[in-house]
């Protein structure tokens, strides 16, 4: 498999606080990574480099050969990246189908037509993923007014709209009841296998990574620390030491 | 809450809105339909909001008028009925109002204004609908020279007039190096203008050395009084009133900008900006104005009197602006033998009218009345100022030329 | 220039930074802390001149000329203080939960009110207070006279600037006050009693705004205009400094006075942009102003909204319809003057929902949207005075000029956010004010330009009434078919959510800057109808009251509804019309008709018409 996404020596710093530190790693085409590593560890601020919210201070981002190191996020997304944010964004005052028909006509490059009827643009592309993603019947109900879970799968659908090969998700399942997190992540994966698109995520709940990720990079204060298979990385001493000593993994899992 | 429910009272939301906006239009023009019946009605308009100090004795001033016609049998026997409004001293709605005069009250005559730009407005209207217009305060040169028109004559001396009295003044003391300060708008630049054009008259080799036009209310008077006092004039020209001039007053004062020089200073002798100043009235400035209780003659005493008996006031040069207004309204009518627009219009031409400061005449040329104003020196008594020698300077004496109104005034 | 003379000019700008330090820090404290753009600053300050002037000459005579005057300044900043409570009490705490520009409006309605009851009480003419004793007279500096009084002004401000950061220190009260301005949800968080909080700072803002009214009264007497000539420049110099710095508005007030001292010897009639040019210059550099913080909270707008805009069913398009022709009826059954309110009424509606494009979508806040209205108005004049073009040529010259120069200006500033895209705006709107109003040859400066009547095919009221309905209605309902296109769609959802929509390849700042040109386009039209209903055009029509005027109509029309502000333009024009025949304390009406409206709906009028006829969205 060749190298989807390629990143080289990656720092960016916070005034004193060093947020990345020299952060290599390589993801292959369709490969599924997670990041993890205890909060402030930095993998906000890897994600939000890569995602073209933040410039880092140096190194290299190379997604499917091109140079995206200076991009934004616009040129980032239509490279063929999608994220979904640790913070939940969509957009109020739409429903949720016009939420991902919006996505679909930033797509379809018609962000500035004054004159069709938007509310019909793409409707039936828009159902067909917000019913893949679960919420089909929410179609007409404001985003305004949305359990936090379903908006989770509401930004799925946006950032999936754009038929992206590589996902990036910060978080994709906090906040989320156990039961729905695994139906989420085993949603996302079997439509990532389907698709043939790689997935770049963090999360904390060590089922989550260890049941649906093909390989895991551990990040502490800025640092790589282990990257391999999950076991190989569960095995792993200097992870468990960092995992112990800031409460353990087992408190991450509740 | 069931969908046809709500969709039936959204319907009617909708409607019960768009029917209370026309309703409220509608409703405005049933009031109109008052018969136009014997009283010769006069629409009048001003800034009583706005600038209540000079218009409020104004209003008092045209209400004595009435009140003395009135008892004394109307004009041709019929009452005069004021019908006055608050123009919003701005001129989008000061056009407005004299529509709503003109259409609604059916008003035959409007007059009043206060700002020039009003003043202005109100007069395009006036000639665009071919209603009568007196102005009553604005001094722009431009409504009866540039911008004049059949529809619209004006009382008072304007810029250029005045500003003529003052340099007269100045001619005699042969000064040379003037400065001048004027608030940075069309009366302040207008009159600063003609200062320059007319010193030059009248003294060949005179120089401005020094100009500043402070905001109309904002005058940073330290600032300005070091500028000019640095460029060390003999004479300084002034056309700030109200709050600018006794901020410019007070800071010269202690500074010593008037110490030795002659200053010409437009209205600060007028009651409603000196009474401001009480003893701190600049002494020896050389003003036009309005010495209320010092002028002379029956007329004026008639009216000075009658005016503190009724207000429990002394008269304000507003007070006599608007008695003087009236006074011109009545005498049109009677010439005109009717309250006819066109008639009225022939005429206030070359109209000779009596006013409590003796007779004037609403010039044919330009529509310019002949009402003058008083020259004269300022001095305090009784911590109060006043004005001493002074001298009522007719305005025919000091007019736009014939030929420059020929040149300037659209025929 | 000598070197005395510039020590002195130095002063003289010394002393007017400090009264403008002192009469705009209130207005930085006030709103850092409740982010509150308090319009009423202008009147606390004014009234604490008028308390003085009342106050210091009789207590003067009662005790002792100097502890008479500086009791009686003290005296009148204290009541203005309690004013400033009682404002906070009776009216911005029922609506802190709406909205901030709703308190803005609130504190505007205020203004109009206290206009008239300050002639009510203290009589139409200016009051000339009494000189502070033993500060009469002048020194001597460099051969050249200085007013003692003005020194001590130069001292005043630095002393207040230390008074209020020993106060920030080193009570509970600054420490909250501050933490307040630095992050607040934070004091939320830490249970704070905010209400108080907020009434003690309210009591700071204004007693300094009437110390600051107060020390003028040995310069300038106590007059109706105070308010305004000081609220401009006060919000210059808060901006400048960064809003909510106290340290930032002392500078940027140094700034501001020095350049105005010295201005003014370059160039006399500088005085109307010099103020308004460096705010400009300094937030296109440095958009958080000189010592402020940038805006933290910039993930989504104030004006967010969870109302989705349903597109209208059949039955809606008819009641709409219906309402139209009911409209289109009127010449048949009201006189001309009503035709005419009706024309005023249709021009306004058109401005206030092109500032709706920018507000209610887009969540961008305009102070100074009268700039394209008025550019429109005097494209329109200009063509039709100067070159006596045909009215119809001047009409679509009114949408260009307006559109071509909002374009311009957008460039700088769609970029920027929040308050202080809204003072750039309003910056950029008073430079245009500043050359209709100065450029006298082309526009005929204050006085206008005159004669701008329709042609003869439209001269009968009647005909230029389906004009106006045909080019302001045809373009409203264009706005609101905007509203609904992929546009609209983009524009709001750049509003609810910035950065979701940059990482969904939407160019947020790119949407703004052509929703900006729209709506300028759209205001010009609005401003070329509003021409020819006059017959003359002045440059009013670019002040900052018509952009006051328009952000109320909008407002109170309701923000979130499509067709809202068209009904707020009605209801807002009529009240004036209907105020001002009847008292010439109209101002009165309208300020307490702008409260009530903003108290009773402060969702707008159709906002609240909405909720009450279409059932609520069901909540989780």
């Amino acid at each position: 498999m060749s190298v989807q996404l390629s990143v080289q020596g990656l720092c960016k710093r916070f005034g004193g606080v060093v947020a990345s530190d020299d952060v290599s790693f390589d993801l292959k085409s369709e490969e599924h990574l997670a990041v993890i590593g205890p909060n402030g560890a930095g993998k906000s601020t890897l994600f939000k480099m890569i995602g073209g919210q933040l410039r880092p201070d140096a190194g290299q981002i190379r997604f499917d050969g091109h140079d995206i190191t200076k991009a934004g996020p616009r040129a980032v997304w239509r490279s063929g990246l999608g994220q979904t944010f640790q913070i939940t964004a969509t957009f109020s005052s739409f429903t949720v189908r016009e939420n991902v028909q919006i996505a679909l006509m930033s797509l379809n490059r018609q962000t500035r037509n004054l004159w069709a009827a938007a509310h019909e643009l793409h409707r039936d592309e828009a159902q067909a993923l917000i019913d893949a993603v679960g919420i089909g019947d929410f179609a007409e109900r404001s985003c305004g007014v949305l359990a936090y879970g379903d908006l989770k799968r509401v930004e799925l659908a946006i950032a999936l709209a754009s038929r992206p090969r590589l996902l990036m998700m910060d978080e994709p399942t906090a906040g989320m009841a156990p039961a729905e997190r695994r139906a989420l992540m085993d949603l996302v994966t079997k439509m990532a296998r389907r698709e043939g698109m790689g997935i770049l995520f963090t999360e904390h709940d060590m089922d989550i990574v260890f049941g649906h990720a093909d390989r895991v990079l551990v990040l502490d204060q800025g640092c790589i620390v282990a990257q391999g298979s999950p076991d190989a990385v569960r095995a792993d001493a200097k992870v468990q030491e960092i995992y112990l000593g800031t409460g353990g993994m087992a408190d991450e899992r509740v | 809450m069931s969908k046809f429910l709500s969709r039936r009272r959204a319907i009617l939301g909708i409607f019960s809105m768009s029917a209370a906006v026309c309703a409220v239009l509608a409703g405005g023009s049933m009031i109109s339909s008052v018969s136009a019946a014997d009283p010769i009605k006069i629409g009048e308009l001003n800034s009583y909001g706005r600038f209540a100090a000079f218009t409020q004795p104004y209003r008092n001033g045209w209400q004595l008028a009435v009140d003395e016609i009135n008892a004394a049998g109307g004009v041709n026997g019929r009452m005069l009925e004021v019908i006055s409004r608050d123009d919003g001293a701005k001129p989008g709605d000061a056009v407005r109002v004299a529509e709503e005069l003109v259409s609604r009250e059916k008003v035959d005559v409007l007059f009043g204004t206060f700002l020039s730009n009003v003043g202005l407005a109100v007069s395009d209207y006036a000639a665009q609908n071919k209603a009568l217009f007196l102005a009553a305060e604005p001094l722009s040169d431009a409504i009866t020279m540039a911008k004049g028109n059949r529809y619209t004559f004006r009382m008072r001396p304007n810029t250029y007039m005045q500003t003529k009295m003052l340099v007269e003044q100045a001619k005699t003391l042969g000064v040379k190096r003037w400065a001048i300060v004027a608030p940075n708008y069309a009366y302040g630049q207008s009159a600063a203008e003609n200062f320059k054009r007319l010193i030059k008259e009248a003294i060949p080799d005179a120089e401005i050395v020094a100009e500043q036009y402070p905001a109309l209310g904002k005058i940073d008077a330290g600032a300005t009084v070091s500028a000019l006092a640095q460029a060390k004039p003999d004479g300084v020209f002034n056309v700030l009133f109200g709050g600018d001039l006794a901020k410019f007053v007070r800071e010269g004062n202690v500074r010593g900008l008037f110490e030795k020089r002659t200053v010409l200073s437009l209205l600060t002798g007028e009651p409603e900006w000196l009474s401001l100043l009480k003893d701190e009235a600049p002494k020896g400035w050389i003003v036009t104005g309005y010495p209320v209780n010092q002028v002379e003659g029956d007329g004026h005493k008639m009216f000075a009197d009658a005016y503190k008996a009724k207000f429990n006031d002394t008269p304000r040069l507003g007070s006599l602006l608007g008695y003087v207004m009236i006074q011109s309204i009545k005498a049109a009518v009677e010439k005109a033998g009717g309250t006819d627009t066109e008639k009225m219009v022939d005429a206030l031409k070359g109209l000779e009218f009596d006013t409590p400061i003796g007779m004037m005449t609403m010039r044919g040329d330009d529509h310019q009345a002949t009402m003058g104003a008083w020259i004269g020196k300022i001095d305090v008594k009784d911590g109060k100022g006043v004005m001493t020698d002074w001298a009522y300077a007719d305005g025919k004496d000091y007019m736009f030329s014939a030929e420059e109104v020929m040149k300037t005034r659209p025929q | 220039m000598d070197f005395a003379f510039f020590i002195l000019q130095f002063l003289n700008g010394l002393a007017s930074a400090s009264s403008l330090f002192i009469a705009a820090c209130g207005l930085s404290i006030i709103f850092g802390v409740t982010r509150i753009v308090n319009f009423a600053h202008g009147s606390f300050y004014m009234l604490g001149a008028y308390f003085a002037v009342t106050l210091a000459p009789r207590l003067m005579e009662s005790i002792n000329p100097f502890l008479g005057f500086w009791g009686g300044i003290l005296a009148a900043a204290m009541i203005v203080g309690l004013l400033g409570v009682l404002m906070e009490m009776l009216l911005l705490r029922r609506i802190y939960h709406v909205p901030e520009l709703f308190q803005l409006l609130a504190t505007f309605g205020v203004v109009l009110i206290v206009q008239d009851l300050v002639v009510l009480i203290w009589g139409p003419e200016d009051i000339l207070g009494p000189r502070a004793p033993g500060l009469k007279g002048a020194v001597n500096i460099l051969d050249q006279r200085f007013p003692e009084y003005e020194l001590f002004l130069v001292a005043a401000g630095p002393l207040i600037l230390g008074a209020i950061w020993l106060l920030f220190r080193k009570t509970r009260f600054g420490v909250l006050v501050r933490a307040a301005t630095e992050d607040r949800e934070m004091t939320d968080a830490l249970g704070i009693n905010q209400k108080l909080l907020f009434t003690g700072v309210l009591f700071l803002g204004a007693s300094l705004a009437g110390l600051a009214g107060a020390l003028q009264i040995p310069k300038e007497p106590a007059n109706g205009f105070m308010d305004i000539n000081m609220i401009a420049e006060a919000f210059v110099v808060t901006v400048i400094g960064g809003m909510g710095s106290v340290p930032g508005a002392f500078l940027a007030a140094l700034l501001i006075g020095e350049l105005q001292a010295f201005g003014i010897l370059l160039f006399a009639k500088s005085t109307l942009v010099l103020a308004f040019l460096a705010m400009a210059v300094v937030l296109i550099l440095r958009p958080q102003g000189l010592l402020g913080k940038p805006a933290v909270n910039t993930e989504h707008s104030e004006f967010a909204s969870s109302i989705p805009l349903r597109p209208w069913p059949r039955w809606l398009v008819l009641a709409w319809l219906g309402a139209i022709v009911v409209f289109a009826c009127l010449p048949f059954v009201v006189d001309s003057f009503t035709l005419k309110l009706a024309i005023e009424v249709m021009v306004f509606a058109l401005f206030a929902m092109s500032l709706n494009l920018l507000i209610g979508l887009g969540g961008v806040i305009s102070f100074g949207h009268a700039a394209w209205f008025g550019v429109g108005a005097y494209a329109a004049g200009l063509l039709a005075v100067h070159s006596h073009s045909p009215m119809l040529l001047a009409l679509a010259a009114a949408p260009l000029a307006a559109g071509v120069a909002a374009a311009l200006v957008g460039a700088f500033i769609a970029r920027l956010s929040g308050v202080y895209l809204a003072m750039l705006t309003l910056a950029a709107a008073q430079l245009i004010y500043a050359i209709a109003f100065q450029w006298t040859g082309l526009t005929g400066g204050d006085d206008g330009l005159v004669g701008a009547w329709p042609d003869a095919w439209a001269k009968s009221r009647v005909v230029y009434f389906y004009l106006t309905l045909a080019l302001a209605g045809g373009a409203v309902f264009a706005l609101r078919h905007i509203a609904y296109a992929p546009f609209g769609y983009v524009l709001r959802a750049g509003r609810d959510g910035p950065a979701r929509a940059e990482a969904i390849g939407i160019n947020v700042a790119a949407a703004r800057w052509v929703a900006f040109t729209i709506a300028g386009m759209a205001a010009g039209l609005a401003g070329g109808l509003y021409t020819f209903s006059k017959g003359s055009i002045d440059p009013t029509v670019l002040s900052i009251p018509t952009s006051v005027d328009v952000l109320a109509m909008t407002l109170l029309g309701g923000v979130h509804t499509v067709l809202g502000p068209v009904f707020g333009a009605a209801a807002l024009h009529l009240l004036q019309d209907f105020a001002m025949p009847i008292t010439d304390h109209w101002r009165l009406i309208l300020g307490g008709g702008i409260i009530a409206m903003v108290l009773a709906f402060p969702e707008g009028l159709v906002g609240k018409l909405r909720s009450w006829f279409m059932p609520a969205e069901e909540t989780p």
